[in-house]
């Protein structure tokens, strides 16, 4: 076994860890990402070809167990009615996210003090404020100022174009006195540091032909490496170790020809998004730390958070070309974000727009939902289908709850022996009321927009993108796994930078505030550089 | 392909006529039907498929011929949707599976796409060009003024 030594590793080279690398690289110290995947090519991704619906499906799945690339690690999540989503490269999820980039709003942050439930964040909205603010740059915004949902902000591009669906959806809030606004989206409007503008292919979730979205493989990565940080793609890692007082010193990992390497650091950065995150922990047990490496609190892998969605579509007399334009970016609204004494239930939700899709999936997609048929009559049906949907999703705050959670698989194992996690959660029935409501109010979206027939899923099985909590942050050892900026309580030198750390889930889509979140810990790290293990 | 399928003559007439019911041409001819698009051949050629169509056909000729006729093929058009609707009872995967694997070729058939006023070929590097949006139509949501919750 081989062995080197660097000041920092970090493990994970996706949303977080791209941000996190950039930013300390100026302190020049140096810095070596672990990522189990490779670089991608934007010329693999299927809109390169006639059968990208396909293998959209299929080697570029959204679930790691439909696509079982090698990089890619099982995850059992038979035991939970929303899957896990995500991808494993160099960029992480952001190879197939759909760049819709919200930031938190500050009421999210205190929820504890503004509606009794869950727990307050130890930062807030203004900690975070100048992040993302960077966090746009670097990524590449679009979007309109002066959204009144939120504080006053910047964004540095012009928005998505809402195509003739967006425009029609925005006419169904307008008819009902509701907000919505142009959405903040990771996506190059227009040439943008290297980076061509959108050209409305269509499933961004599938990888971006175009480069337009900012995935991080394109933005934070090859600024950080000309900075001097090391990526080592197909590097995954096995376990960290600790030394005899108890700090990290280093990693064990698997290198790209499954030879077994060690690499020690002085300071060890977790950045495996909320499912690897807890994993690697619990896969890091050891005599100091029998139950999981930063585990005293018994809360690593606990208090698992997505945000249920409600996909809700409508189906249009008038062609839509709803398949023409970012995916999931063009309209959100925050009519329903708040808690709401008129509601039997707490918090809220945000809208986003669902463009179309191509026939292929609006065929299967109408087939499983009863509005299309096999036979006579098929061809009628359809042509009242494919171009004639569109719709919204619903992103319901989660509340984080302990029974919720990451553990280990008892059986199950990835390409290099490592156990694989297991997934358990249970639906709550404040989401399960946020969902009904979500989609209820979406239904009058859709219908004052025109649409003839509505037809919902929720909650949305393939929508575990979102992995939060499962290492929380917060003041407290006995209560929380990592201090106010990341750092673990039980071990000085070991900092967790993904949605692990979130308090709570919000109700929009995480990725700008995960990315925030990184950026603000490289920032406390270099800020306390001199006693940052006392 | 239809070298590489491996049914006889009458198991790929068969397949053809399945394949037609669950996705017949359109009456005005302007969409074919899923059995006149080569699909069959492509199915019967893929060897994790074949055995299901062959014992499928097996269930389907069974059924046909308690109604008196010698094959599935044979029986007038308007008996065949009830007897695919009675083969579940027999073979269970068979249809849907079928169905499944008829929609995925159909609709990533280029001559289909086209028909349907869609692209054939890959969405890249063309793409598609959407006018730029109106933002006047914020004007309601402007007037309304911030109402996002302060902590
Ligand atoms: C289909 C899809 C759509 C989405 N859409 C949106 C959206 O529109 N907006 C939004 O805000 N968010 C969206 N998300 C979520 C967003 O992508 C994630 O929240 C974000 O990428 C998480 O960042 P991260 O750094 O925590 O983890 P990731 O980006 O997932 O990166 C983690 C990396 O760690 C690596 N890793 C894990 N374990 C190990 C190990 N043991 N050794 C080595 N490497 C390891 C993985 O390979 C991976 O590359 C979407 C996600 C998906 C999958």
């Amino acid at each position: 076994m081989a062995e080197q030594a660097v000041d920092v590793v970090i493990i994970g080279a996706g949303a977080s860890g791209a941000a996190f690398a950039w930013s300390l690289a100026e302190t020049r110290m140096r810095i070596v990402c672990l990522e189990q995947g490779g670089w991608m090519k934007p010329t693999d991704y299927p809109t390169n070809s006639a059968d990208w619906e396909v293998r959209g499906a299929g080697e570029f799945a959204t679930s790691p167990n439909t696509r079982g690339r090698p990089a890619d690690y099982p995850i059992n999540d038979d035991d939970s009615p929303i899957k896990i989503a995500n991808f494993n490269a160099v960029g992480g999820s952001t190879i197939l996210y759909a760049a819709h980039f919200p930031r938190f709003k500050p009421s999210d942050f205190r929820v504890r003090t503004l509606d009794g439930v869950a727990d307050d964040w130890p930062i807030d909205y203004q900690t975070l404020e100048p992040y993302w603010a960077e966090n746009d740059v670097m990524m590449g915004v679009s979007g309109l100022a002066g959204d009144p949902a939120y504080p006053p902000k910047e964004v540095p591009l012009p928005p998505v174009p809402l195509g003739k669906l967006g425009e029609t959806i925005a006419g169904g809030f307008n008819e009902l006195g509701w907000h919505w606004w142009p959405s903040d989206s990771a996506i190059a409007t227009r040439e943008y540091k290297g980076r061509a503008p959108c050209i409305n292919l269509g499933p961004c979730i599938t990888g971006c032909s175009q480069g337009a979205k900012a995935s991080t493989d394109l933005t934070y990565w090859p600024e950080a490496e000309r900075r001097g940080v090391e990526v080592r793609p197909h590097c995954r890692v096995r376990e960290i170790t600790v030394d005899a007082n108890g700090m990290a010193d280093g990693v064990i990992y698997y290198d790209a020809e499954g030879v077994e390497q060690r690499l020690r650091a002085e300071i060890v950065v977790i950045a495996a998004n909320g499912v690897g995150t807890p994993r690697l922990l619990l896969n890091s047990a050891s005599n100091q730390f029998p139950d999981g490496l930063a585990n005293r609190s018994g809360l690593v892998g606990r208090n698992l958070m997505f945000h249920p969605y409600a996909m809700v579509l409508g189906l249009f007399d008038e062609p839509l070309l709803g398949y023409q334009g970012p995916t999931g970016c063009g309209l959100w609204s925050h009519e329903f974000y708040e808690t709401d004494p008129g509601r039997d239930c707490v918090r809220g939700y945000s809208f986003e727009l669902v463009r179309g899709f191509g026939p292929l999936t609006s065929a299967l997609w109408s087939l499983s939902k009863g509005e299309l048929s096999w036979g006579d009559g098929h061809h009628e049906a359809m042509a009242g289908i494919v171009d004639h949907i569109g719709g919204m999703m619903a992103i319901c705050e989660d509340l984080p709850e302990a029974h919720n959670t990451v553990t280990l698989d008892p059986d199950l194992v990835d390409g290099n022996g490592i156990p694989a996690p297991r997934i358990s959660y249970r639906l709550s029935e404040n989401s399960r009321k946020l969902l009904d409501h979500g989609t209820a109010r979406a239904t009058d979206v859709l219908k004052a927009a025109g649409a003839r027939r509505v037809v919902s899923d929720a909650p949305l099985a393939m929508a575990g993108w979102h992995l939060m909590g499962t290492a929380r942050m917060g003041r407290d050892p006995e209560h929380s796994v990592v201090n106010e900026w990341g750092r673990s309580h039980d071990v000085p030198n070991l900092f967790i930078i993904d949605g692990s750390v979130f308090v709570t889930s919000g109700a929009v889509n995480p990725c700008n505030t995960i990315q925030a979140l990184a950026l603000y810990v490289a920032d406390q790290i270099k800020k306390n550089i001199d006693h940052l293990f006392d | 392909m239809t070298d590489q399928n491996p049914g006889s003559p009458e198991q790929q007439r068969a397949l053809a006529c399945v394949l037609d019911e669950i996705i017949p041409p359109n009456p005005d001819g302007r969409l074919p039907g899923a059995g006149a698009i080569g699909l069959g051949d492509t199915l019967a050629a893929r060897p994790e498929l074949w055995p299901l169509i062959e014992a499928g056909i097996q269930a389907i000729d069974a059924i046909a011929q308690q109604r008196g006729a010698t094959t599935f093929a044979e029986l007038p058009r308007a008996d065949r949707r009830g007897v695919l609707d009675e083969s579940v009872a027999t073979a269970p995967v068979f249809l849907p599976t079928l169905i499944a694997q008829t929609f995925v070729g159909y609709y990533q058939d280029a001559a289909v796409r086209e028909a349907l006023g869609l692209d054939a070929g890959a969405p890249f590097p063309k793409g598609y060009a959407v006018a730029p949006t109106d933002f006047s139509i914020l004007d309601p949501v402007r007037r309304r003024g911030a109402f996002f919750r302060e902590p």
